[in-house]
């Protein structure tokens, strides 16, 4: 899931090297935390926070899989 | 509550705290009223009494309420978290152009052809672009521990992304909202990649063509609800192109009526008779734009 959001993020935006991942996971949930460079924020959020919510969708459909919930912090 | 009351009659209370708000500029909200006579219109007009009120102006209410509407937000938002919706106050400050586009114009097209470079004709499918959005879709779902087969071929323009269906219920998703979030962000990706506008489908197995296909019965299953007692039918969260599909489908109907109303991506289809008072009050255009030439029977098109 990490490397899910990894390239998601990656290839989304202008600075791939300022992206950063982590994940911390207990039993019950997935919690996943996205840094990226300021100017990209906008890029990995998009209109309406329609692709911040385009990869929660997609990380919950992979989180499921193992009965488990996800969470996807993008931070500033 | 200050001292200062000012007393008016009229002829019942109603007028009388009309005059008092006229006197006294304000609106009746902001004045305390007490009443010391309800009046009497008397019989035949005698014994007449004056209602006599006494008033009091109260100090306005702090207009709290008022405020969370539609303030410009101001650029730096780290200081104020949760005041409202998360998502769309977040994605206002970079200053991406692509993102203030208005909504209205996008409604039912949004989905089919997105933000970047609208004006910009559709790019032109090279093989390359194909074999792009193809390594782009496999990547993808390798990452999402589902990989699969996937041809991608060049539909009028449309590259169409067909997945096999190994993992069709994982990948469609509940009413397919995963699938499309990955069509969502593959556009994303690939439009990156190649120049100009990027159209593109991704199907699963065949199940787009089932949705569509289950829509179509379902609108057409409320039309004749409709007709037959006159109630509104709604079809509750669907997204543009989905929409699109109820409206199509129902177009030639002349007995009946679709509409779009909500906010966001996601509206409900409203099927209903016109000319029940709701009419065309809200929304201008909703209808009528997919409402034209094309009279032949849709019910035959399978």
């Amino acid at each position: 899931m990490k490397e899910l959001v990894t390239h998601i993020a990656e290839s989304l935006v202008d600075s791939p090297d300022q992206v950063t991942v982590s994940i911390s996971e207990t039993d019950e949930t997935v919690s996943i935390e996205l840094t990226v460079g300021q100017d990209d924020l906008g890029k990995v959020i998009g209109k309406q926070g329609r692709t911040a919510r385009a990869m929660r969708t997609l990380l919950s459909a992979s989180a499921s899989r193992e009965d488990k919930k996800s969470r996807l912090d993008i931070l500033e | 509550m200050s001292s200062d009351g000012k007393e008016f009659y009229g002829k019942d209370v109603a007028s009388a705290i009309k005059e008092a708000c006229t006197v006294l500029g304000t609106a009746q909200e902001n004045l305390n009223i007490e009443v010391l006579e309800t009046g009497s219109t008397g019989i035949f007009g005698l014994i007449r009494k004056k209602a006599h009120i006494r008033v009091t102006i109260q100090p306005p209410e702090e207009p709290e309420a008022e405020e969370p509407k539609e303030k410009v937000r101001p650029k730096k938002q780290a200081s104020s978290p949760g005041k409202k919706k998360r998502a769309p106050q977040n994605n206002r400050k970079p200053a991406t152009p692509a993102e203030t586009e208005e909504k209205d114009v996008v409604d039912m097209v949004d989905d089919l052809d997105d933000d970047e470079n609208s004006s910009e004709e559709a790019a032109e499918l090279s093989a390359e672009s194909l074999e792009i959005i193809k390594t782009e879709l496999i990547k993808l779902l390798d990452l999402m521990q589902s990989p699969s087969e996937v041809t991608v071929t060049n539909d009028a323009g449309t590259a169409l992304c067909k997945i096999d269906n190994s993992h069709e219920d994982f990948l469609t998703g509940q009413e397919g909202r995963t699938l499309d979030s990955l069509q969502y962000i593959l556009r994303k990706i690939v439009s990156r990649k190649i120049s100009g506008r990027v159209r593109l489908t991704i199907d699963v197995g065949d199940y787009r063509e089932r949705r569509h296909q289950e829509l179509r019965e379902k609108a057409v299953e409320y039309a004749a609800l409709v007709k037959e007692n006159g109630k509104t039918q709604v079809i509750p969260s669907l997204n543009p192109y989905e929409r699109r599909v109820v409206h199509v489908a129902l177009q030639d109907d002349t007995e009946i009526r679709s509409r779009s109303v909500g906010d966001g991506l996601f509206k409900k289809v409203l099927i209903y008779k016109p000319g029940k008072g709701r009419k065309s009050s809200g929304r201008k255009k909703s209808r009528g734009r997919y409402r034209k030439k094309n009279n032949q029977g849709r019910k035959t098109e399978k």
